[in-house]
């Protein structure tokens, strides 16, 4: 059940309905619960049982760390919750890709080793409920927050159907008191809950989905296709990856919103960054932050000198990569972004810039034209990478001949009419948001709604036949 | 509740208007390449064959060269998509009538595939079964479920539904019109065959399993067709031209549609001059030249050599029946 698709239209109309006609908070969030497994489970009703697993395990370890000062077996508590779920990854997402890499070696070396393949299906959304899940367990081991004692509140807020399965990664602090308190429909803010949705609706479904089909073909064989046709498959990858993605944080947030919860901010224009320190304090922002509060941090930060730092960088980077999957291809994303990011920390003076946004903001005009072109080629080459399906295609697709039947080829300049103006509308909204939510708000209802549906007659128009899968629900 | 209700109202409104104005606006039928072709030859067609897949196999230079030879110089032109049949066959052949062809004499349709229906799930919203869908549909469906053909379950009456709602709201339009500038390839069109798992397998077994099919079905059903094949011609009636039916050589034991009793009744009470004309080419022994291996491309299909001597057959079969009536009646 994906957002853009008409049975989740029907799954959330019933979902919406009963939740604010039933009259206490506790039975709406008996029937959330309800409704998150249900619509989990209607991918894979198997891997229901994974996720209510992994809650109570995590639960269990919240009030075990809450009942015990001691030192040493609040920290065995935690060591066993972080190898549970790191369990629960390592096996369904990377058991494969390291067996069959170690064969690959062996092989190399000489030695015969069969390859045991175990068919493995990819639950959902895995990485975000578990790591989503031990934020918590780790900021009560920390004592920046207390063990959740509601069961139900707990489970909630683990499987969330807006956040469940491509996030945004929802911190308990943030998440869990918003359980607490009794909703009233009238206070919910619905033309923001409205137009997020419609936005992120027309940036999956109009932008992102109608991009997929046409660039697929060149990332399975870039051969086949000519270095314009190449060119242009790679920058159409990153608006297709931004708005799918993007699209997606914002139909949870207004789905989410019109529920009665507020969910974290995931994007902020990542690709209007002029760095790259910038855009990854713009980019799957819950994520960014969840690396730097539970690995960079941990691993000492920017404390110490310039190469700890650097390792430090470098191992968030990718670790970050390979949280994406088991693939060669993001660990080389991770790594390419880590050097960048490295390369940015050591070439500017953090003592004269405090922060990325004041280093920027006070560069000439053309500075900033370039600084953000550059960010922008690498991120997309970068995406590249990240996008195919092995390391083999990606040298291909940058450096291989093109086969003669198509190596003439050029594309419509309409494509790149249609980037460049994708690109403009998003920075004028970007721009001028305020002024634009303004005069939606000052919207009167019989303007508004009927404004909002005309909206939905275009977006119609553009939503091609066939949903596309959310690239993150992979992951 | 009520201030939900007056909400949900307004943006129905804006979406209906914004809708119907989209409709309005947006080029009103698809460009399809084989229709495109078509239309180029419209001046000068003067039979026009039209149907599903089997139809493009027809070689219509082979049908001009034999009706020449024979002193019955007619022009021929065709229109075969996989799958064109039931409401389908009928909306195409309005589209396609719609347009000037000054000349157009006679229109052969093939009913090979009958007036069935494939509402698989596989094909729900893809572009043509949407195409389809609208409101004049609806007669034809409800007189198609209603028929005892098929039952109507809630969920496909809801895809019923929803397609008309797809069609009305120009959904996925942006993608088809993007198709045809150039832009992307247009969205994947068609419907997917049907399963042919329990088909013989040799030429030899695939010939006899014909012929007997066949037989048991010509022993057990005499019946002419059904109303369908009236709608068809008064279709190109309205059009100003005449019409003929013909069943292409296929491996399967084609059923003729089935009349009732009323219908039966009042066909014979019907003069002969406005009969129905159906030219049964799926007949491996009246037409054994078609059944041949050399004659037959895959599966169902003739190859090009099939084709051309089935258009050949097609002039002999159409000089032999002409009947004056059936010219332009513009």
């Amino acid at each position: 059940m994906i957002f853009t698709q008409f049975v989740f239209f029907v799954f959330f109309a019933v979902a919406a309905a009963v939740h604010w006609a039933l009259p206490t908070n506790a039975w709406r969030k008996r029937w959330l619960f309800v409704a998150s497994y249900f619509f989990y489970g209607y991918w894979d009703y198997r891997f229901v049982a994974l996720v209510f697993a992994s809650t109570c395990w995590d639960f269990a370890t919240g009030l075990w760390l809450g009942n015990t000062d001691d030192p040493r077996r609040r920290r065995l508590f935690i060591t066993l919750s972080v190898a549970v779920n790191l369990g629960i990854l390592g096996f369904f997402k990377y058991y494969n890709f390291f067996v069959h890499s170690a064969v690959e070696l062996l092989t190399k070396l000489g030695v015969h080793a069969a390859e045991p393949t175990l068919s493995i299906v990819l639950p959902v959304g895995v990485s975000f409920f578990t790591f989503q899940s031990m934020s918590y367990t780790i900021d009560v081991y920390r004592r920046k927050l207390e063990p959740e004692r509601r069961f139900l509140d707990f489970a909630l807020y683990v499987a969330f159907f807006p956040q469940l399965v491509a996030g945004p990664i929802a911190r308990a602090r943030h998440f869990l008191p918003q359980l607490v308190e009794t909703r009233a429909l009238a206070a919910i803010d619905g033309r923001r809950a409205l137009v997020l949705f419609s936005v992120g609706y027309f940036k999956k479904a109009c932008v992102a989905d109608n991009i997929a089909a046409s660039i697929d073909p060149v990332f399975a064989d870039p051969t086949a296709f000519s270095a314009a046709e190449r060119l242009l498959a790679s920058t159409l990858y990153s608006v297709q990856i931004y708005c799918d993605f993007s699209g997606y944080t914002d139909m949870a947030i207004g789905v989410a919103a019109l529920l009665g919860y507020e969910l974290a901010k995931n994007f902020d224009s990542p690709y209007l960054s002029l760095n790259v320190r910038e855009f990854w304090q713009r980019w799957h922002i819950s994520l960014s932050t969840w690396l730097r509060d539970y690995l960079y941090v941990p691993l000492g930060g920017n404390r110490g000198g310039s190469v700890r730092v650097a390792r430090n960088l470098m191992l968030t980077m990718l670790l970050g990569g390979l949280w994406h999957g088991a693939n060669w291809t993001f660990l080389l994303w991770g790594f390419l972004h880590g050097a960048a990011l490295v390369a940015h920390r050591f070439l500017t003076r953090p003592s004269a810039s405090p922060s990325s946004a004041a280093t920027v903001s006070a560069a000439p005009p053309a500075m900033k034209v370039l600084s953000w072109a550059a960010t922008f080629v690498f991120v997309a080459f970068c995406f590249t990478i990240f996008r195919c399906p092995d390391i083999g295609t990606a040298w291909q697709l940058f450096t291989a001949p093109t086969k003669a039947l198509s190596s003439g080829a050029t594309v419509s300049p309409l494509w790149w009419l249609a980037v460049g103006l994708l690109g403009a509308v998003h920075w004028a909204v970007y721009t001028y948001r305020a002024a634009l939510v303004a005069r939606a708000r000052a919207l009167p209802e019989n303007a508004f709604y009927p404004a909002l549906g005309l909206l939905w007659a275009v977006l119609l128009v553009g939503t091609p036949l066939t949903a596309e899968a959310f690239i993150y629900f992979q992951f | 509740m009520a201030r939900f209700a007056l909400r949900l109202l307004l943006v129905l409104l804006g979406l209906s208007f914004g809708a119907a104005t989209l409709y309005l606006i947006l080029p009103a039928a698809r460009r399809e390449r084989d229709r495109d072709e078509l239309l180029r030859q419209k001046d000068v067609c003067q039979v026009l064959f039209i149907g599903p897949s089997y139809v493009n196999r027809l070689v219509p230079a082979a049908f001009d060269d034999e009706a020449r030879r024979i002193g019955f110089p007619k022009r021929a032109c065709k229109l075969g998509r996989a799958n064109l049949y039931g409401y389908d066959l009928m909306r195409e052949l309005e589209i396609v009538l719609d347009h000037d062809f000054p000349k157009l004499q006679l229109v052969a349709i093939d009913i090979t595939l009958k007036e069935s229906l494939r509402f698989d799930r596989e094909n729900w919203f893809k572009p043509r079964v949407i195409a389809w869908h609208t409101f004049g549909a609806i007669p034809w469906l409800a007189r198609y479920y209603s028929g005892g053909k098929r039952k109507l379950k809630l969920l496909t009456a809801l895809a019923h539904t929803g397609h008309v709602a797809a069609h009305y709201t120009s959904l996925g339009r942006a993608r088809e019109l993007m198709g045809e500038v150039g832009v992307t390839p247009g969205a994947a069109t068609g419907r997917a065959r049907p399963s042919k798992s329990n088909r013989p397998k040799t030429h030899e077994a695939k010939v006899t399993w014909h012929l007997e099919g066949k037989a048991k079905v010509r022993k057990k059903d005499q019946s002419v067709p059904s109303r369908w094949a009236e709608e068809l011609r008064a279709v190109t009636r309205r059009h100003g031209v005449d019409a003929f039916f013909f069943y292409s050589p296929v491996w399967g034991a084609v059923r003729p549609p089935q009349s009732t009793k009323k219908e039966r009744k009042e066909r014979k009470e019907r003069k002969e001059r406005d009969a129905l004309v159906f030219f049964d080419f799926n007949d491996a022994a009246r037409y054994p030249e078609l059944y041949t291996p050399d004659v037959r491309a895959e599966t169902d299909h003739l190859n090009l050599t099939g084709g051309a001597i089935q258009a050949r057959h097609l002039a002999h079969e159409i000089e032999k029946r002409w009947d004056k009536r059936w010219t332009k009646r513009k």
